[in-house]
């Protein structure tokens, strides 16, 4: 689906990325690496928000792409309910459908109760929760999370990962800092280390 | 504009800063006094004009005599040359009305004494209501009948060489009631008249055919300014008109300078023009750093509400929402704050020209209406143009990262 060659990034005189290449096929990947690796620029750059200064991304046509950022990009002074209502607007998803599909993932995520409540309200891992309701509802090809469950009770934590792994043709892209419990060798494991990206067995 | 996004402009709007509201408060408390600090110096103006510029009176220096050697004395056709000669008054004046004087008329019927004053016929509109003609006696005051006779001694030399009268000639011109009031002329205004002693007012031309027709005057003499001392004729008054009312402090100074004695509306203030063209500076800066202020202070609220805004256009944007729906949202939520601001100030004017007694005031309310449309319009351009869309146009990353500064 993504396919990186030789790819690098600086910041200034640092090096971040240092010619990666790397294909990213259907799957769960997690990367782990220390803190100001480079693990949330790569993502970046997969999105496409960040232009490499060397090298290419190659993706397929008409990639659908969503990202979850490490802080929540919400509207915290707004309901969860408007919160999804202004993603629908965006989306332009019909009124008819919009219920449906609130509906059916606020039950996946176990959000319905709180559809009512304003996001400054809610934790930690209930907005998590809501940002994934929001990734879901577009049904992307690929998913990018940054740091999906940091901070994160189990309870929580097994809701998104769970899901997650449920995708099915996606390409699923996890930083995060935990441990992951793995399962049944589900996933493949990268590290990030002076700028360059493996496989850990 | 889709519905949806008319939606979630609602939304959005709902989340407008209390410090966007406070600042837009402040612009119109701004406004509001700015159009009525237009309105009062307006006013001002009008009432300057009225009392001033337009006044006659204000612009008429008397000049009825000179003090030398601490001696009062009358003037002559020396004074009216050297008054004439004096650099302010050329460069100010627009008219120097002399007012020759003979004494020693008499009124035929009526036996009563009359003052003769020849006036130059270009400057008739000082004082009479109509063009002055030749061969004619014009008097203020009414008297009967369509013609005037007036007795004039004729005077002869006896053979010591004194000037004696032993005749004495009648006169008689059209009479025409046509002086001004000394409410409608500014000079004869000014004018001390002496009481139970008719003046009637004739062209220069005429008076000097009287004064050789009573020998007072050689007859080869051309005009009555030609030795007027000879003629038995006296300047009773010189009239300086100022054209600019703002110099005529300037000019009063010269000719007191010059030992005149004069009598002016601005004598017993104490530097009034000066004072008035100050005021008028003085408003016209101050409405212009009111206008300055309140368009400055707005555009930085507007800045930094949209800067407080970036956030969640960045979020609007990693939500699905395309530069141009984002701009069409913000820019719906900001017209409705012109909007706001447009009928408020509207109103406001309206109850201003309806309270605010102003000559003119459904011509001026109008044009300040116009004045402020296009306040608000450009500033809505520069908002819109300079503000809402360099930031909609930012990539996702730079707004969500930047963080706010002040709720």
């Amino acid at each position: 689906m993504i396919y990186l060659e030789n790819v690098s990034y600086r910041i200034k005189e640092k090096k971040i990325l240092e010619n990666i290449t790397y294909h990213f096929a259907c799957g769960v990947y997690i990367l782990q690496g220390e803190s100001g690796i480079g693990k949330t620029t790569l993502l970046n750059l997969l999105c496409g928000y960040l232009k490499p200064d060397k090298g290419k991304i190659k993706k397929k046509t008409k990639l659908k792409i969503g990202y979850m950022f490490q802080e929540d990009m919400l509207f915290h002074n707004l309901t969860v309910r408007e919160n999804f209502n202004i993603k629908c607007n965006a989306m332009e998803l019909e009124e008819g459908n919009r219920e449906k599909i609130i509906d059916k993932y606020c039950k996946q995520f176990k959000i319905t109760n709180k559809l009512d409540c304003r996001v400054s309200s809610l934790s930690g891992g209930e907005k998590k929760r809501v940002q994934m309701v929001m990734l879901a509802m577009d049904d992307c090809d690929v998913w990018l999370l940054d740091e999906p469950i940091a901070n994160l009770d189990m309870d929580n934590s097994n809701i998104i990962i769970q899901y997650l792994f449920g995708l099915k043709n996606k390409v699923v892209f996890i930083v995060s800092h935990q441990f992951i419990q793995e399962r049944d060798n589900s996933f493949t494991l990268l590290e990030m280390k002076d700028g360059r990206l493996y496989e850990k067995k | 504009m889709k519905r949806s996004d008319k939606d979630t402009g609602k939304l959005i709007l709902k989340k407008t800063s209390t410090y966007l509201k406070n600042s837009i408060m402040i612009f119109l408390l701004t406004i509001a006094s700015l159009l009525y600090g237009v309105l009062f110096f307006g006013k001002f103006i009008q009432e300057n004009n009225k009392n001033f510029m337009e006044n006659d009176n204000v612009h008429v220096i008397q000049i009825s005599g000179k003090t030398a050697d601490n001696e009062y004395s009358q003037l002559n056709n020396t004074d009216y040359n050297n008054i004439k000669k004096m650099e302010v008054i050329k460069k100010d004046a627009v008219a120097e009305i002399v007012f020759y004087q003979f004494v020693g008329a008499i009124n035929s019927d009526t036996d009563e004494p009359i003052i003769l004053i020849g006036v130059d016929s270009k400057y008739s509109d000082y004082i009479c209501q109509q063009q002055m003609e030749d061969g004619v006696y014009y008097t203020a005051e009414p008297i009967e009948g369509r013609k005037l006779s007036l007795n004039l001694p004729v005077v002869q030399s006896d053979k010591d060489g004194n000037l004696i009268s032993e005749d004495d000639i009648t006169i008689e011109y059209e009479l025409r009631n046509a002086m001004q009031s000394e409410s409608e002329s500014a000079v004869l205004g000014m004018r001390d008249t002496i009481d139970h002693i008719q003046e009637v007012f004739v062209t220069q031309n005429t008076l000097l055919d009287i004064l050789k027709r009573v020998k007072m005057v050689e007859p080869q003499v051309d005009h009555i300014t030609d030795d007027v001392e000879k003629n038995n004729v006296s300047i009773s008054e010189i009239y300086i008109y100022v054209e600019d009312v703002y110099h005529v402090d300037e000019c009063a100074k010269a000719l007191l300078g010059q030992g005149y004695y004069l009598d002016y509306t601005f004598k017993s203030f104490d530097s009034l023009s000066n004072s008035l063209k100050q005021s008028s500076i003085f408003f016209t800066i101050l409405i212009v750093l009111l206008l300055l202020t309140s368009q400055i202070n707005v555009f930085l609220a507007f800045h930094s509400y949209l800067r407080m805004q970036q956030k969640d256009i960045g979020i609007l944007k990693f939500y699905g929402f395309s530069e141009k729906r984002l701009y069409n949202i913000y820019k719906k939520n900001i017209d409705y704050i012109f909007l706001f601001c447009f009928l408020t100030l509207s109103l406001y004017l309206l109850i201003l020209g309806v309270a605010i007694d102003i000559d003119n005031k459904w011509k001026i309310i109008p044009t300040m209406f116009a004045g402020v449309i296009a306040i608000l319009f450009i500033l809505r351009i520069f908002i819109l143009k300079i503000g809402l869309k360099r930031i909609v146009t930012k990539e996702v990353l730079y707004l969500v990262k930047d963080t706010k500064e002040f709720e």
